[in-house]
């Protein structure tokens, strides 16, 4: 243990043993160092904060964005929203922040909190404070790797700041302007998938543009799907059966999306309102350059059960299929009850089919060697 | 070194070092004159009243850093003192040079003076001691952390900030620094979890994770690179990182250097002529008893129920405002954790500074700003001081 004095302007809290024994992950090692790290602080730091700060807790979202390789966490409370920042650093000449607590409407936070982490001596020191105006301001950005870096006198030390200031200072002005995001293009989004598929965090979000990475981050859904690609898992890895009649109350399994989401509005023909569609991503592989296609489901009731049509589409950039792609319809037990194939330059493929309730199919979709199955029930 | 007894060196002179020693103090023609001009018209006697009245010229116009430099050369004092008494102190650890702990402490200058308000605190010299003993203390700490760590331990653990100055003071600029830093990014990324130990010491990465780290540089930047390229740059900024010592201000060394040339000081109206807008710092005196006679009727009151304090609080206060022990001992003393009595000490101060907000309000004629509250803080640590010296009948004076 060091034998220097705590600088007592600091807030010095020990970390206990148990933390660091128990924290275990199920996440590619990579990100598993930055989560132990961060989950160590978030049971010390919060605790602590909660004294001062007695509504203070942690959103929910921070799992997804420590497994999308961020560093920090948000606190919440009634008066003060700040994002602490966990370091092992073992000097204090400034901190680094990711663009993304920045300049993303939903994260940017009042202050940014800078805490040293020593692991071995069993440590920790929250050390610096900043308004999130003046990291927007002062801070240098870095563009190459998308982060805001701040000299240690820039920061304030005097902890204390933190309570005080909302109670005695409360229309001081603490976050800077943050520009509203735009929706990002199907193709954008397409890419994005492609971009996490086929690097490995952190480097595959900075390749993506800001604008669609701060955008996916901010959806339930594409940051599930974001994590799922960069973790090399397919989104709906647990196999299971899709139970239509609840798409009738707007009940959609996970990875059925609005169309708009995957496929381009001028490929899909007009669609009567007794009509529901979803779309699913499907992706039949690295060995065929990355081909993605969406299956789209189209539902309607009828006396006996539904009306049914399969579709397949292309996505992304492409606007034509590739020629011998499959689509098969398998009856309960199996039999091939219908298969269309595509020939080149097809915008889509299809097929029409009754089901009464209950009934249960399976559809294919394949290519070459390459193949996903959906099974549903009506 | 010797003390400064006149108040025309105590501010406008500069330590000479020589082979890591005091050697004497060097005058800023500069300085000297424009410190004598003012003596001339103002015959005030006392240090702590030049240190205010240079403090308020520099606040008026901060462009102008004459006034600042003013508040340099009297910090060059306290700097020495505290810096040669954590010296000795940790002498024993390492071969530390007394030159460069001193030139740390320089470094926070500006800090320091940004965070000091004679109105609350008069007393520059003692808040100086404070502030540049953690300061200093803080950079003791992380040397002592690198110590016997290797280079590859000390890129893992090395602030952007930190990496990116040392590159800098190699030398390195535009694209080619960029491209170190993102080498040295890479290597972080993929050696962090997988750093390889060999007795207790970390060893360069093997070949495959070069592979990996090169494949990582090569997909984010515009220029790929093979490994033999990347090894060699993080090699370099692991050297860099671990040469790396922050130079002192320039600005003091050109303090030093100049000759009386066309002086600025002929430039600038003679201040003592701006009239009377500023207050006279004698009347800061006046403020600041008021300051502590309320704090020691607010001390004596602290509930410590209220505040949910830790019950020896009264005597962690006592032992180190007053009796100027160190945390340890007191830790030691009192058979609490010393994080426990940091805490404490810090919980304190952070009341205190609330009541005083709350009582400044109605009862002080100073309108405090939210930048105030660090300059707030900082002398509360002086007034408990100076409260704690005089519950110990001892005279308040200087320390």
């Amino acid at each position: 243990m060091s034998s220097y004095e705590l600088t007592p302007e600091h807030v010095w809290l020990e970390i206990p043993e148990t933390l660091l024994i128990g924290i275990t992950s199920f996440v590619p090692l990579q990100m598993d160092s930055l989560l132990r790290l961060n989950q160590i602080c978030k049971a010390v730091v919060l605790p602590y904060l909660q004294s001062y700060f007695p509504t203070a807790y942690i959103p929910a979202v921070q799992h997804d964005l420590w497994q999308l390789g961020m560093n920090g966490f948000e606190i919440e409370s009634k008066s003060v929203r700040l994002v602490c920042l966990p370091s092992t650093d073992w000097d204090l000449d400034g901190i680094q922040v990711a663009q993304e607590w920045v300049d993303s409407p939903d994260l940017a936070p009042d202050y940014f909190l800078a805490v040293q982490v020593d692991l071995e001596d069993r440590i920790l020191r929250l050390w610096g404070i900043t308004p999130h105006q003046r990291l927007k301001e002062q801070g240098q950005f870095i563009a190459r790797n998308r982060t805001y870096i701040l000299e240690r006198d820039l920061l304030t030390e005097t902890l204390n700041m933190l309570w005080l200031q909302p109670k005695y200072f409360p229309e001081t002005q603490l976050r800077g302007e943050v520009a509203a995001l735009t929706a990002p293009s199907l193709d954008e989004l397409t890419q994005a998938w492609d971009i996490l598929r086929a690097s490995p965090m952190p480097f595959a979000a900075r390749q993506i543009g800001f604008n669609t990475w701060a955008s996916i981050l901010g959806n339930e859904q594409w940051r599930q799907h974001a994590i799922a690609l960069s973790q090399h898992q397919q989104p709906s890895s647990i196999p299971q059966t899709i139970q239509l009649s609840q798409w009738l109350n707007h009940r959609f399994e996970q990875g059925w999306q609005a169309i708009n989401e995957l496929i381009a509005p001028q490929l899909v023909g007009a669609f009567m309102d007794t009509q529901i569609k979803r779309a699913k991503l499907i992706d039949l592989g690295v060995e065929l350059s990355g081909c993605q296609v969406s299956l789209m489901m189209t539902i309607s009731t009828t006396e006996t059960g539904m009306s049914l049509q399969a579709s397949v589409y292309p996505t992304g950039e492409r606007l034509t299929l590739p020629a011998n792609l499959h689509l098969r319809i398998l009856t309960g037990t199996g039999e091939i009850f219908k298969e269309v194939t595509s020939r080149s330059d097809d915008e889509f493929i299809q097929y029409r089919f009754d089901a009464a309730t209950g009934d249960r199919f399976t559809i294919q979709v394949s290519l070459g060697t390459a193949s996903v199955t959906e099974d549903f029930q009506v | 070194m010797d003390k400064r007894e006149s108040l025309i060196d105590q501010f406008s002179t500069f330590i000479r070092w020589r082979e890591d020693r005091f050697q004497k103090w060097e005058t800023d023609a500069r300085l000297q004159r424009h410190m004598a001009q003012q003596l001339h018209s103002d015959h005030q006697g006392s240090s702590q009243y030049w240190v205010a009245y240079w403090y308020q010229h520099w606040q008026q116009s901060e462009a102008i850093t004459l006034s600042r430099d003013h508040l340099y050369a009297y910090l060059q004092e306290p700097c020495y003192r505290v810096t040669a008494q954590l010296w000795s102190t940790y002498q024993n650890h390492k071969n530390l040079s007394l030159a460069d702990l001193f030139s740390q402490g320089v470094l926070c200058f500006q800090k320091l003076l940004s965070n000091f308000n004679p109105v609350l605190n008069p007393n520059l010299a003692a808040y100086a001691s404070f502030f540049l003993k953690w300061r200093i203390l803080d950079e003791l700490r992380r040397q002592d952390k690198s110590y016997g760590h290797t280079r590859w331990s000390l890129l893992l653990h090395s602030s952007p900030t930190r990496m990116r100055k040392a590159l800098v003071s190699m030398g390195l600029t535009d694209t080619l620094l960029e491209c170190h830093l993102q080498a040295w990014e890479c290597y972080v990324e993929r050696y962090q979890p997988v750093k390889i130990k060999q007795e207790g010491k970390i060893q360069p990465p093997p070949a495959e994770i070069w592979s990996q780290i090169t494949a990582d540089y090569n997909l984010v930047m515009p220029h790929p690179q093979d490994v033999d390229y990347i090894q060699k740059w993080v090699d370099t900024c692991g050297q860099a990182v671990f040469r790396y010592i922050a130079p002192a201000d320039i600005s003091i060394n050109q303090a030093l250097s100049s000759d009386g040339s066309q002086e600025l000081m002929d430039v600038i109206p003679t201040l003592d002529s701006s009239g009377a807008e500023v207050d006279s710092p004698n009347d800061y005196g006046a403020i600041h008893s008021q300051i502590l006679t309320w704090l020691k009727a607010e001390w004596q009151n602290l509930d410590i129920k209220e505040y949910r304090l830790n019950a020896h609080y009264r005597t962690i206060v006592a032992l180190y405002y007053g009796q100027g022990q160190e945390q340890k001992a007191i830790s030691q003393q009192l058979g609490i954790n010393q994080s426990t009595v940091s805490r404490t000490l810090n919980k304190v101060k952070t009341i205190l500074v609330d009541r005083f907000l709350a009582w400044s309000q109605d009862h002080l004629h100073m309108s405090l700003q939210v930048n105030d509250v660090e300059a707030i803080n900082e002398a509360v640590s002086h007034w408990l001081w100076s409260i704690c010296q005089t519950e110990l009948g001892n005279k308040e004076g200087k320390p």
